[in-house]
């Protein structure tokens, strides 16, 4: 059936800004969906809060809502646009759960509008955790066991039904405290009593246990007409027990004979018919006991997901597209396959590569959360990789990955550790366990010991094991390293750069021999069908053979003029899908002056690495060596003309060096512009000529002379090592103390780096600039934007207001003055970002960044103007027009506010204040005309629950406190009921502010957090400083996290809600797509 | 298996894998034998090895498996197709020698060497999979590092040429020499049929037992009398190796006097070939042959798609299709014939391989129609 013509308007639902187990992934889906309709003649509303996304951008939607994606906001869109259908499928959870919430409301009872992709009964039944299974058991399937208790008293007639062994996990207790295995009878009645009584809600899930089972993935998508086919299979490396999402996982699944894996593949099927996924993709996850092959249903996902965006990018079958024109009408055997071009959709893809995904992990900034991994997700990225076989495609995951070790080096810290210790570790579900497989293996712990301590499956533990025998080889060989060895690590898949740190031959000797042996890397197509068929779609990865014919390579670079655009690999806190953006609107940009683009990356997540992004695709790591082959290959016909580095962030700034060294050009800021921001002396000297001040600041090589560096300037003090992104490792210091401290906790990372030492600026504002300047000198600011928060806190964890809200005309323009003379004084070509501090209307720069900012896309969703597109046009020797340069965005008639999105919640134990180093996973926006109603909607779009507040509970720190009695006494007019605790209380009442008094924990009972357990505070005001008031306050900030209370952590945010609560009792919200608000 | 010091457990050699002058391949040979003849194809199933080698459809070619890493799940008494592998043997890209599955009994490489079988692998076969698809399929050798130094390239080449094509090689007739025909009455069941085994899978016997029909084999010599006595339910004519024309003559009497009799008839692969020769279709070499797991093939009748097995490397042509057939499946593919059925007698065939293992099991309903077209003439 072609398209359907009974709509013709359609709203698409977003995945809101990015959380862990929510990323970008979404954006990719949505952003191919929104392309697919609207090339079918749709009329497409988007609704997504998060202003990082390409799917936001105002070409990809006729509207575009960034606003909350909240119940009530939708139904004000659906008021406004009446559109005839609402595609849910494509927003991830967030997307069903509106229609969830919807439904309970019987919203749709009386409207017209349909549903596409998966209806709300099956949206139900898939999520519940009940309804599902009785639909499995309906078709015969098994789920495993799985009960709520919270009666005690039923415990002696549970005991006498269930199996064992068992898993216990109580409901909110930190850090899954009471929680564990249960093998028998008595084991059960005392544990789960336990568990019971540690639970705040009194309650535990009780489940069968499935340790040491494995764990399988099946991407399925379903027609109108019931045609399913599987688009991929996924094996987790790792037993069930690991979140899937934070598995390291295999495509195709690797270790299934064809008669289980059809088996996997029919119930797949007849689970997405009897739940009734009509259309669309959706992604179903077994367990398999490897000792006899039993099969159990986990759950399934009636939309795209993180495994679909994985298997697209896997098999080159474009899940969320295919899946966005089923939900139209359209049937499998009427869409064309997009990689062939000669097949049609209804084709299931062969891959003839393997494929591994590694999640990445940042625990390192969240201390008090164990590096231990469980069924809830804490991954905050991820990497794939392609190779011919597992071996070569798991080295080249770990050179995909950026982490502080190489290859499969053990960390530093685990360098000595005893063998019984290690094999402790080995039953550990920690985010290094392949690392700690690798040193079990070269310290001849048996393979079979190992897979027993970790149920990993024995393929692939041999396969370790085969990579560390090359690896022991290497070593061994050391300077003589042989031509016939050095071949067979690399057809193992070696890098160059892991071959010389084993034999410590210099990295350029390792180059020098491979080309004197003629040693080429080859390129493969990702084609879905085992090249059965030829496939016109660039889609290409590299593998090393080393027998040469004409059929070897598959790259066929084309007689033109090409530009290699870098992209930002794994996404991490402080480098996500922001640069994405950069990267996917760099490449639009390049095409349209005419050059063929051609993008690097190795994120499964975004859509730089859809194959119709670029006109070529090299899922590759970003690393020199995988890059330089690139760049060689290419330019064997046409012309690379260089080499982008300034959209990805700071990976690609991270090879930009060695691709100087190796004389390859870098389009834009030069090398040396790059280095000089980065170098802290050079920096100096040119801000000193540019006449701005800058935070009296020193540095210390390693940590002996830390200490007395320290000393000598004036606390609090910033320290952090250079060259790291979003603030890693970067501390505030209010004494000495906390330098030892410091020292003592990063010793190994530390060590033998560069750490600053910055003299902080107290209650200062910050400002971030973006600003372009194109060859011939002409420049144009982007936009200046103010934080909320005052300096001190990340840049990336501030919200921030364009246009500035509080900053004086004077102020305004002498930021311009610097900022132009800064990017003048750097040769800048393209983009730079400079944040500064202003500190009683005195000006202090605090960092410049020669490249991209996090900033630009949000940016360019409040503003209108595609700054990417200009950059990259400057960047390849266009001028900025005279409009670009005169532009000035502080007369914006509206506001749009930035603010930053926290995973706490998936971090137990860890504190939420915010510091230097930067914590966010991601971003909303809150466009308005007022400005307070813009900051209203950037916090509910964040997920701040701030609808029936009545009760505040504030309690602030002493130089807080005279600011607060202004924001209480607003409280307490406007009808609110405020708790105190006592300093607050009685400096209140001194000021005439009349509060109820509640304890301290450490006062006793009844207390602040007992309150809040129940459910007697709905919003948490809370500044602190000094260690022991954090120790002491901490239950406070954290109970309001794990029960989803809103909580202010910072007095102007606190400041500004206020207001922003009162202007909203006179003036409804309202939504407008940004389309009308733009006057670009 | 990449590892160096394997060597001397495995039993391997350096190797080749000639496929004429131009393209010659290094890797590595597993082989009891100093060098083999045979005719490559390629395979796209990502999961079945030992199905597909199992397969006596497969006599006398080389497979080269596109899916680069075989051997991992090792092999099991239940996963054999037949009695024994019929392939010449496997390329591959890696192959491994430990299994890893809690079904496996033997593994991998163990099984080729006792089933005097071989496998070449350590070689790029994804260009090797180019050129069989750009230069068609024909006979290529493979042999030890030792055989092709001391023969020499043209020496080889000429071996290859002079060796008999697939369509030269009657190896339906050694398949039938080799068989040894099973008579199978378990039990009381509903349906009795006549089982033309030209080279069947066992998974189309186990689909026919699990709904309740008992069959009788026979081979391609068979008399039609004798199956015409016994009065059966149905006829059931099964794939195999080779050129069906070469098949269908030998056959042609006595099939004619079979069809004659108008009892419920089901073709798969080879027998739907033979079928359509009987009608008077035509059918041809393909340039590439159809073989994987992932063929989409629609039904006419219903506009579903189903996901099929295939493993045919000639086709029962459009051209001159004959009036008293109609065309019920087609290949979303290429389009070429995938089923049909006759309009004035209960018979029909699949070019696919409904009984798939390995592969999808979407078109087992095939067999659900031939036994109600069994319950029909019956009733």
């Amino acid at each position: 059936m072609p398209a359907r013509k009974d709509i013709s308007k359609i709203l698409v639902i977003g995945s809101g800004p990015i959380i862990i187990g929510q990323a970008c992934e979404f954006d990719y889906s949505g952003s191919q969906a929104c392309k697919a309709l609207k090339k079918e003649g749709y009329e497409v509303v988007l609704i997504n809060s998060n202003p990082a996304t390409i799917m936001t951008d105002p070409e990809f939607a006729d509207k575009t809502y960034i606003e909350p994606i909240d119940k009530e906001i939708v139904k004000k869109i659906i008021d406004k646009e009446k559109p005839d259908a609402i595609l849910p499928t494509m927003g991830g959870q967030t997307a069903l759960n509106i229609i969830r919430e919807l439904n309970k409301e019987n919203y749709f009872k009386d409207c017209s509008i349909k549903i596409l992709g998966a209806s709300p009964r099956s949206i139900d039944v898939a999520e519940d955790r009940k309804l599902f299974a009785e639909a499995m058991s309906e078709i015969g399937l098994e789920t495993p066991f799985s009960i709520i208790v919270d009666d005690k008293s039923d415990l002696n007639k549970i005991v006498n039904e269930v199996s064992f062994p068992l898993i216990l996990r109580p409901f909110y207790t930190l850090g899954g405290t009471g929680g564990g295995i249960v093998y028998d009878k008595d084991d059960f009645l005392s544990k789960v009593k336990n568990a019971i009584d540690l639970s705040p809600v009194s309650k535990t899930l009780v489940e069968e246990s499935l340790i040491g089972w494995k764990e399988f993935e099946f991407e399925v998508v379903r027609d109108s007409l019931d045609n399913s086919i599987i688009v991929c299979s996924i094996e987790n490396l790792d037993p069930m027990g690991v979140h899937t999402g934070d598995s390291i996982t295999i495509a195709p699944a690797l270790t299934l004979t064809d008669k289980e894996y059809q088996k996997l593949r029919n119930q797949s099927i007849a689970i997405l018919r009897k739940i009734g996924v009509e259309t669309g993709g959706s992604n179903v996850q077994f367990a398999v006991n490897p000792e006899n092959g039993r099969i159990l249903i986990i759950e399934m996902n009636p939309r795209v997901s993180r495994s679909s965006a994985l298997a697209s990018k896997a098999t080159g079958f474009p899940i969320a597209k295919i899946a966005a024109l089923l939900a139209v009408g359209y049937t499998l055997d009427e869409l064309e396959n997009d990689i062939t071009k000669v097949t049609p959709a209804s084709f299931e893809p062969v891959i003839d590569y393997i494929v591994t995904k590694i999640p990445k992990f940042n625990f390192e900034k969240f201390q008090g959360t164990p590096s231990e991994l469980n069924t809830a997700m804490k991954s905050v990225g991820e990497i794939m990789s392609i190779g011919r076989t597992f071996k070569e495609s798991l080295l080249k995951a770990f050179y995909s990955i950026e982490s502080d070790n190489f290859g499969l080096d053990i960390s530093h810290e685990l360098l000595n550790i005893k063998d019984e210790n290690l094999k402790n570790l080995l039953t550990n579900q920690r985010p290094d366990r392949l690392l700690i497989v690798a040193e079990a293996i070269r310290r001849k712990i048996p393979l079979s010991e190992i897979s027993e301590l970790t149920y990993i499956d024995m393929f692939f533990l041999r396969e370790i094991n085969e990579i560390i025998k090359i690896e022991q080889q290497l070593v061994k060989a050391g300077s003589s390293l042989e031509k016939n060895l050095f071949i067979f690590a690399k057809k193992i898949g070696f890098s160059n750069h892991h071959i010389s740190n084993l034999t410590k031959i210099s990295i350029n000797e390792i180059y020098d021999l491979q080309e004197k042996n003629n040693l080429t890397t080859v390129f493969k197509r990702v084609d879905t069908c085992g090249n059965e068929f030829d496939s016109s779609t660039a889609y290409l990865y590299s593998t090393f053979i080393s027998e040469i014919n004409e059929f070897s390579c598959e790259s066929r670079p084309k007689n033109k003029k090409k530009i290699i655009i870098l992209g930002s690999g794994p996404n991490r806190i402080g480098q996500g899908i922001e640069f994405d953006y950069c990267c996917v609107q760099a490449v639009r940009s390049f095409q349209k002056l005419g050059y063929e683009t051609i993008m690097i990356n190795c994120n499964p997540e975004t859509v730089s690495t859809d194959y119709d992004t670029s006109d070529k695709l090299y899922f590759e790591p970003l690393d020199f060596e995988y890059v330089k082959n690139i760049i060689d290959k290419e330019n064997e016909k046409g012309v690379v003309e260089g080499v982008i580095v300034q959209f990805g962030g700071q990976t690609p700034l991270r090879i930009a060096n060695k691709l100087k060294e190796y004389g390859y050009k870098i389009l834009g800021t030069s090398f040396e512009a790059i280095d000089i921001s980065e170098d802290r002396e050079r920096f100096q000297k040119l801000i000193q000529k540019v006449g701005l001040k800058q935070p009296k600041s020193d540095i210390s090589l390693g940590t002996k002379e830390l200490v007395t560096k320290s000393s000598k300037l004036k606390f609090p003090i910033l320290l952090r090592p250079s060259y790291v992104l979003g603030g890693r490792m970067m501390e505030k210091m209010a004494n000495l103390d906390d330098v030892q401290d410091y020292i003592d906790q990063n010793y190994w990372a530390l060590e033998n780096n560069v750490i600053l030492i910055d003299e902080f600026l107290q209650n200062a504002k910050e400002v971030d600039v973006d600003v372009l300047r194109d060859n011939q000198g002409n420049t144009m600011i982007a936009g200046i934007m103010e934080h909320i928060e005052e300096a001190g806190i990340h840049s990336g964890d501030s919200a921030c207001s364009i246009p500035p809200f509080s900053l004086n005309n004077k102020i305004i323009s002498d930021i311009k003055k610097f900022s132009i003379s800064l990017v003048n004084e750097l040769k800048i070509l393209g983009l730079m970002n400079i944040q500064y501090a202003i500190k009683d209307d005195e000006i202090f720069i605090l960092e410049a960044n020669p490249r991209a900012s996090r900033t630009i896309p949000f940016l360019a969703k409040a503003i209108g103007l595609p700054f990417i597109k200009i950059a990259a046009e400057l960047i390849v020797g266009k001028t900025l027009t005279k409009e670009y340069q005169n532009f000035d965005n502080n007369t914006l008639p509206y506001f749009a506010i930035k603010e930053a999105v926290f995973p706490f919640n998936k971090f137990p134990n860890t504190d939420v204040i915010l510091g230097p180093e930067m914590k966010s996973t991601g971003e909303v926006m809150g466009i308005d005309e007022d400005f307070y109603l813009a900051y209203f909607k950037s916090q509910i779009g964040a997920g701040q629950k701030l609808n029936n507040l009545k009760n505040i509970f504030i309690s602030v720190k002493n130089e807080d406190k005279q600011s607060i009695s202004e924001i209480a006494k607003s409280f307490i007019e406007n009808g609110y009921n405020l708790y105190t605790t006592k300093g607050t209380h009685d400096f209140l009442l001194k000021e005439g502010v009349s509060s109820n008094l509640v304890n301290k924990v450490a006062e006793g009972s009844p207390h602040v957090v007992e309150y809040i357990k129940q459910n007697k505070i709905d919003l948490v005001i809370n500044t602190t400083e000094k260690k022991q008031a954090i120790i002491d306050s901490f239950t406070i900030r954290r109970t309001s996290v794990d029960l989803n209370i809103p909580y202010y952590t910072n007095l102007r945010s606190a400041e500004i809600l206020i207001k922003s609560l009162i202007t909203l009792k006179n003036k409804p919200i309202s939504v407008k797509p940004i389309q009308n608000h733009h006057s670009f | 298996m990449t590892v160096l010091d394997n060597k001397t457990k495995l039993n391997y050699q350096n190797g080749y894998l000639i496929y004429n002058k131009k393209y010659i391949f290094k890797g590595k040979f597993l082989s009891k034998d100093q060098f083999k003849i045979a005719e490559i194809c390629f395979n796209t199933s990502m999961t079945g090895y030992q199905e597909i080698l199992t397969d006596p459809s497969y006599k006398s070619q080389f497979i080269n498996f596109t899916f680069p890493l075989i051997g991992i799940v090792g092999c099991n008494n239940e996963d054999y197709e037949s009695w024994k592998i019929h392939a010449s043997g496997l390329i591959c890209n890696e192959l491994f020698e430990l299994s890893s599955n809690w079904r496996a009994q033997t593994n991998f490489t163990n099984w080729i060497i006792s089933q005097n079988s071989c496998a070449f692998f350590d070689l790029d076969t994804r260009a090797v999979t180019k050129i069989v698809r750009n230069f068609g399929p024909k006979n290529v050798m493979l042999c030890t590092e030792e055989y092709f130094e001391n023969k020499g390239i043209e020496q080889i080449c000429k071996q290859i040429d002079q060796s008999l094509s697939l369509e030269e090689n009657d190896v339906i007739k050694d398949f039938t020499s080799e068989l040894n025909i099973e008579k199978q009455e378990i039990g009381k069941k509903k349906f009795s049929i006549a089982f033309l085994n030209f080279g069947a899978k066992d998974n189309i016997k186990k689909n026919l037992y699990s709904r309740n029909c008992k069959i009788e084999e026979f081979d391609m010599n068979f008399n039609a009398e004798d199956i015409i006595n016994k009065n059966f339910d149905g006829f059931f004519l099964s794939n195999g190796p080779g050129d069906p024309i070469k098949v269908y003559e030998n056959i042609k009497l006595e099939l004619n006097k079979l069809l004659n009799k108008k009892i419920p008839t089901f073709g798969i692969c080879l027998g739907h070939q033979i079928l359509s020769l009987a009608f008077n279709a035509s059918t041809a070499r393909m340039e590439k042959g159809h073989r994987g797991g992932n063929h989409p093939v629609k039904n006419l009748e219903t506009n579903k798609v189903e996901i099929t097995s295939q493993n045919h490397g000639f086709v029962v042509l459009d051209e001159n299709f004959p009036s008293n057939l109609q065309i019920t499946h087609k290949s979303l593919f290429d389009k070429t014939i995938d089923g049909m059925k006759a309009n004035d007698q209960p018979l029909f065939s699949v070019q696919y391989h409904p009984e798939s293992s390995p592969g999808p099991h979407d078109s087992r309903y095939l067999f659900d129609e031939f036994i109600n077209l069994m319950e029909k003439n019956a009733g």
